[in-house]
């Protein structure tokens, strides 16, 4: 067995892998040495087809051919079945599952493996999702032969900690993806959206938001702190924070605040409305907290009719598509036959005709129907 | 040598505490255990304010008092300031920066230590970035008295596993904090949306959304996959799609593509939105990436006027704000007269006076801008 500095060592490797996937693959290596083998493969199949879905291997394992065994020949790995079937954390070695005479008469074995001169291994089963299989493999050639039960005890002592690096790359990748994505979907609303920490500072904004914010006309940071130049808005703002932050009134549930903050000049009010934001309780972070999420609304940007959209849902003409978007603009039946060089007649029948097209029977209800069909982002 | 596996035994339970607080709390006790104390404590501190900000504790530490001593004591803790400006890796201890005498006459030895009968302390710099400083601590009573030079090369030995663990926690807090407000500020949304990958695996969907594919009318998942039943749009869908997963023509900043989604029986057809996610590069521990956000929209649902929030906006009366309600919920003046029971010439001026402060001069102007008044989420 090997002595304690050299497991410590590997424990240290194994763990810095979860900074990249460059040091993901030095930790395979360091499993590698530890064990004895000429390689380290982490590989991800599919339940139940067993399919491999992505292979990653240890930096030093210059034989490996992955795109052949993940397009060829990983869907015949013999190897794999028994991955699917026992539960996560078990530790798995050649013999368990084949022969010597079943590995010669194998395919796999034969055309594949031997090509790398390897042919035996010791594995664990890392992951499992609903979906799929993670597995860490220790590659052996014919010289390294069969891992014997000092190899299988190491590979025991490890799994909870490669299992647990493992599930810590999963979750930081989530959680980027899911970062980058919804950063996204924020970045294309038409509303402006900014998050902000208990003391009001702006930790995120959307381009709405910044775009709002550098007008300076009403709503700005300053020095990173949301500021309300309308008094009344700036203490509505002020008391729905504490609101949030006092502990016992917290809600993340609870309704959201709404407030106009008024601006410079005639132009309208903003539209402010702040909801509690929920954190989750993981794992101690030095980061600002976020508190609330700030929507900022300018109601005179009215975002253009998204006329073809329109009429597509509809099957609208060309000329009941423009007759909608003019009465969109605020334009009156009247307004429009003149600008058209048409009767009044000519345009109140058309009208008609979308609405009906449009399920609706009232005038009023058509500006509102349009309002749906501005464009989402 | 039981010296030797004693110290894996740490090692191994501090690299446990990697991805759980349970876990953690274990992992501080077994480094006390190892070193010798009475407690032990994980600290971050802000460095510009010069206070501690998180406080973790072993899950055996049974005198410690955090809120007391992140509230009242921490900024007095005279300990601070040595951590705030020893580089990472660097060993501290009492003897190094005060005197028995100091300590007596010290308020937070003498309030605060002394009645957990805690007196000395060996801590290592686990952390040092340009906002934050963070250590670890063995608490020591005054029977334990210092620590020696066996204790301190302990110490030493664990530095390197425990700054590891520290950059592990810290790195996943971030993550997945830094995350939850935008998935929220999604979730808020009326509209729905869902975020799908490359073949239109539905890998998140907000509420809203959540609500429209229940309803099984138009836009379904079936086995996780988006599916319209309306023909055109599927295919509107599946171009979308291969459009943006395609290396060779995506284009991240490309407007996004819209199209209708007709629905079962008569009801108005989804408005649907694609638009192309760009994902960070990183860890590619993953099946499936997110590929595109849709949006979905019902065009016959509308959220209620927010018209408190008018109200404010404008300084509008009772009978202004309840007449642009009815106006924007489709009635007429003259159902509206007739509603209140007063002469349409009244409900006129009613009207003037509200497109006079609303800042508009004509009625077909006045259901758009309503429009913006209705609630954010």
């Amino acid at each position: 067995m090997s002595d304690a500095a050299d497991i410590e060592a590997t424990l240290g490797s194994l763990y810095a892998g979860v900074e990249s996937d460059e040091a993901w693959s030095f930790a395979l290596d360091s499993v590698t040495e530890l064990i004895g083998g000429v390689g380290c493969t982490f590989e991800l199949n599919e339940k139940p087809t067993g399919r491999p879905l992505m292979l990653d291997f240890g930096a030093r394992f210059a034989e490996v051919a992955p795109m052949e065994y993940l397009q060829h020949y990983g869907p015949m790995n013999p190897r794999v079945p028994s991955h699917l079937t026992v539960p996560v954390g078990s530790v798995l070695y050649d013999r368990v599952c084949h022969s010597e005479a079943e590995m010669d008469r194998d395919e796999f074995h034969a055309d594949f493996l031997a090509k790398f001169d390897l042919r035996y291994f010791v594995s664990g089963v890392v992951l499992e999702s609903p979906d799929y299989v993670g597995c860490i493999a220790i590659q052996r050639s014919i010289k390294q032969g069969h891992v014997d039960g000092d190899e299988i005890a190491l590979m025991n002592r490890l799994m909870p900690h490669i299992q647990q690096v493992a599930d810590i790359r999963l979750r930081l990748a989530d959680a980027r993806q899911r970062d980058a994505t919804f950063v996204q979907g924020l970045e294309h609303l038409d509303d402006g959206v900014l998050i902000v920490d208990a003391y009001g500072r702006v930790l995120h904004g959307n381009a709405v938001a910044h775009e709002i914010l550098s007008r300076d006309d009403g709503v700005t940071s300053t020095e990173m702190r949301l500021q309300f130049r309308d008094k009344s808005a700036s203490s509505a703002f002020a008391s729905a924070l504490k609101g949030l932050a006092g502990g016992e009134t917290y809600d993340i549930d609870g309704p959201a605040q709404s407030f106009p903050a008024r601006r410079n000049g005639d132009a309208r009010a903003y539209l402010v409305t702040v909801r509690a934001a929920s954190m989750p309780e993981n794992l101690s972070s030095y980061t600002r907290d976020a508190a609330a999420i700030v929507f900022l609304r300018d109601p005179s940007d009215v975002s253009d009719l998204d006329t073809q959209l329109l009429r597509q849902s509809y099957g609208l003409t060309g000329a009941e598509t423009e007759l909608a978007s003019l009465i969109d603009r605020g334009l009156t039946l009247e307004e429009i036959a003149a600008s058209r060089g048409v009767s009044i007649t000519t345009v109140r029948t058309q009208l008609y005709s979308l609405m009906d097209k449009l399920g609706i029977n009232r005038q009023p209800e058509l500006t509102a129907i349009l309002t749906k069909y501005r464009r989402l982002f | 040598m039981a010296e030797e596996s004693r110290i894996l035994e740490t090692v191994e339970q501090l690299y446990a505490g990697a991805g759980d607080n349970a876990a953690w709390a274990v992992a501080l006790d077994s480094v006390m255990d190892l070193i010798g104390g009475a407690g032990s404590t994980f600290e971050i501190f802000d460095k510009r304010q010069g206070f501690p900000i998180v406080l973790d504790f072993g899950a055996r530490f049974a005198g410690v008092a955090p809120v007391e001593y992140l509230q009242h004591y921490g900024p007095k803790n005279p300990r601070v300031p040595l951590h705030l400006t020893n580089p990472l890796g660097t060993l501290l201890y009492d003897r190094m920066y005060i005197s028995e005498t100091d300590m007596d006459r010290d308020e937070f030895h003498a309030d605060f230590l002394a009645e957990q009968d805690l007196r000395y302390f060996v801590s290592g710099v686990v952390l040092d970035s340009a906002d934050h400083a963070a250590c670890v601590s063995i608490q020591r009573s005054p029977k334990q008295g210092h620590v020696e030079a066996d204790e301190i090369a302990l110490m030493a030995r664990l530095m390197p596993h425990l700054q590891q663990v520290v950059d592990i926690r810290l790195r996943l807090g971030e993550a997945l904090r830094r995350d939850a407000p935008f998935v929220q500020g999604l979730e808020l949304l009326d509209d729905g949306v869902i975020v799908v990958d490359g073949e239109g695996y539905v890998l998140h969907t907000n509420a809203a959304a959540e609500s429209f594919l229940s309803r099984d009318d138009g836009i379904t998942a079936v086995e996780t996959r988006l599916h319209f039943r309306d023909r055109s749009a599927a295919s509107a869908f599946g171009t979308a799609l291969i459009g943006l997963v395609d290396d060779e023509t995506r284009d991240i900043d490309a407007p996004s593509q819209s199209f209708p989604a007709r629905r079962a029986g008569d009801e108005r057809a989804y408005v649907v939105t694609v638009r192309a996610v760009q994902l960070p590069e990183g860890i590619a521990i993953r099946t499936r990436d997110a590929a595109a956000l849709v949006f979905v929209r019902d065009p016959s649902e509308a959220s209620d006027l927010d018209a408190g929030l008018l109200r404010r906006s404008f300084s509008l009366t009772a009978a202004e704000t309840e007449l642009a309600s009815l106006v924007d919920r489709g009635l007429t003046l003259e159902e509206v007269a007739d509603r209140r029971g007063v002469a349409i010439t009244t409900v006129r001026s009613q009207l003037y006076s509200l497109m006079e402060k609303l800042g508009i001069n004509r009625q077909a102007q006045l259901v758009r801008l309503l429009g913006q008044y209705r609630r954010l989420m």
